[in-house]
């Protein structure tokens, strides 16, 4: 079991903002962050990631807008009900997406599925 | 009339004298200790990492997580060196400070260094710690704010870090009932105790305090003060940015928790060494006139009350320095972490 961990790579051009909404999102859609669970505050986070708190409060206001989150009285941003399923289908979502580009781009270099599937396990292999 | 009973048993003035110097003695080797860390000098050799290497090793076994990585324990030790030698410094320097602050007020108020002995010593236990404890929460900021500095990789832990997650919030709640039942006592016994309060020092010698209230109540207002102050500290130390980053992510969290606890537990230890040492202060300020002037007020159970009260604060600051000193093996640590580091 890997920790609740999120990383922020500055040489990546994904906005930092962005960094975050998609560590935490992907942490509740594999459901390590379990509904009523409480997020660290702004101020902790914005600290420990030696970025300014707005970029937090950024990334927070859009996980509650997309329903993965709520802010509770009191208690701060915590895992809103039923974000598990939400995050399952998006997550389910995200892969069709990348496996359809996945099929496009072989389709038009002329690699047949067998050689897809084999550089799949080369990469990801099933342990 | 006072009599000075006591004078004929024993001369006070080495003992002044002696508890200066190892107030002065505590300081300079905190110093020297600590300065390694500050100057851009090593002044330990590679043994003495091996030992620092060993110490933490022994804290994670304990805590069961034993790794095979072989560098894990001597990048803990590196780590705690980087932030603990600054604080010793600070904590060193203010300890001299003490030495020299106290014994001059001593000297100046009453030509010699006897003020020392003040109060069973407890006076200058008190002032040790909390400049020793004020010195150390210094160092350690300004530590962390130069490692902070030069830290270059972002990582976060999603876990909500609060000063309950490292200790139990019944440590403070048991001081706060402490200082409420130091001051009520006072209180109580300030109505047998005629028109002064007395402050025996060493050599016999008594200085007399009006009975006000006050004189009453400001060691309790002072050990509410040390309690507060402390636990802003200690809550200051929770709120540190994370700052330690080893190979992984996974790791560094880990490395920050077991060293934010280290320097949680000195501060937890000071701030009980601190209320204990000022009680003390306070039932040597109010108890020596009701046990030796007005016994027959106080009855059977206000001398046991007595009695139990002097070795449990003298339990408490022994236990209290231990603590500071004591091994990482902490159990909140164990409900804080969620993943035993792999191996390199």
């Amino acid at each position: 079991m890997t920790p609740l961990v999120i990383e922020i790579d500055l040489e990546d051009l994904t906005p930092p903002y962005e960094q975050i909404r998609d560590q935490v999102a992907a942490f509740i859609a594999s459901e390590r962050l379990l509904e009523g669970a409480t997020l660290p505050s702004v101020r902790q986070l914005a600290g420990d990631l030696h970025l300014a708190p707005n970029t937090v409060v950024r990334a927070y206001t859009q996980l509650e807008q997309r329903g993965w989150i709520v802010a509770a009285p009191r208690r701060g941003f915590t895992v809103a009900g039923g974000s598990i399923e939400r995050g399952r289908e998006e997550r389910n979502r995200q892969i069709d997406r990348a496996v359809a580009r996945l099929a496009q781009t072989a389709q038009r270099l002329g690699v047949n599925p067998r050689e897809v599937h084999a550089a799949i396990d080369r990469l990801y292999p099933a342990t | 009339m006072i009599h000075d009973i006591s004078r004929y048993c024993f001369d006070a003035g080495p003992i002044a004298l002696f508890i200066a110097g190892m107030v002065l003695l505590a300081g300079v080797t905190f110093i020297v200790s600590g300065v390694g860390g500050v100057l851009p000098l090593d002044l330990t050799g590679r043994h003495f990492k091996r030992l620092q290497a060993l110490y933490w090793e022994g804290g994670l076994r304990r805590l069961g997580l034993a790794t095979d990585a072989t560098d894990f324990a001597p990048a803990l030790a590196e780590n705690w060196t980087r932030v603990s030698r600054p604080a010793m410094t600070g904590a060193g320097i203010a300890l001299v400070m003490a030495a020299f602050v106290g014994s001059i007020a001593s000297w100046m108020l009453t030509g010699t260094l006897i003020l020392w002995t003040g109060l069973g010593y407890a006076a200058a236990y008190a002032v040790a710690f909390t400049l020793g404890a004020a010195g150390y929460a210094g160092g350690l900021l300004w530590s962390v704010g130069r490692v902070q500095a030069s830290s270059e990789r972002r990582a976060a832990s999603l876990v909500r870090r609060r000063l309950s997650d490292y200790r139990p919030w019944q440590v403070p709640a048991c001081l706060f009932l402490l200082i409420v039942y130091c001051a009520v006592r006072s209180l109580v016994y300030s109505h047998f105790l005629g028109r002064y309060l007395t402050i025996e020092v060493g050599d016999g010698t008594r200085f007399l305090v009006p009975n006000q209230l006050w004189t009453v109540t400001i060691l309790p207002a002072c050990m509410f003060l040390a309690l507060l102050w402390c636990e802003l500290g200690m809550a200051r130390v929770t709120a540190f940015p994370r700052l330690f980053f080893q190979s992984t992510a996974d790791r560094a969290v880990l490395v920050d928790d077991l060293l934010r606890v280290r320097a949680l537990r000195t501060l937890q230890g000071a701030e009980i060494a601190i209320v204990a040492c000022l009680a003390l202060c306070q039932m040597f300020l109010t108890d020596f006139g009701m046990g030796y002037v007005h016994v027959w007020y106080v009855g059977v159970l206000g001398m046991i009350e007595a009695y139990v009260m002097l070795p449990a604060a003298v339990f408490a600051v022994v236990g209290s320095v231990c603590m500071m000193s004591f091994n990482p093996a902490f159990d909140p640590v164990r409900r804080r972490i969620v993943h035993v580091p792999e191996a390199a």
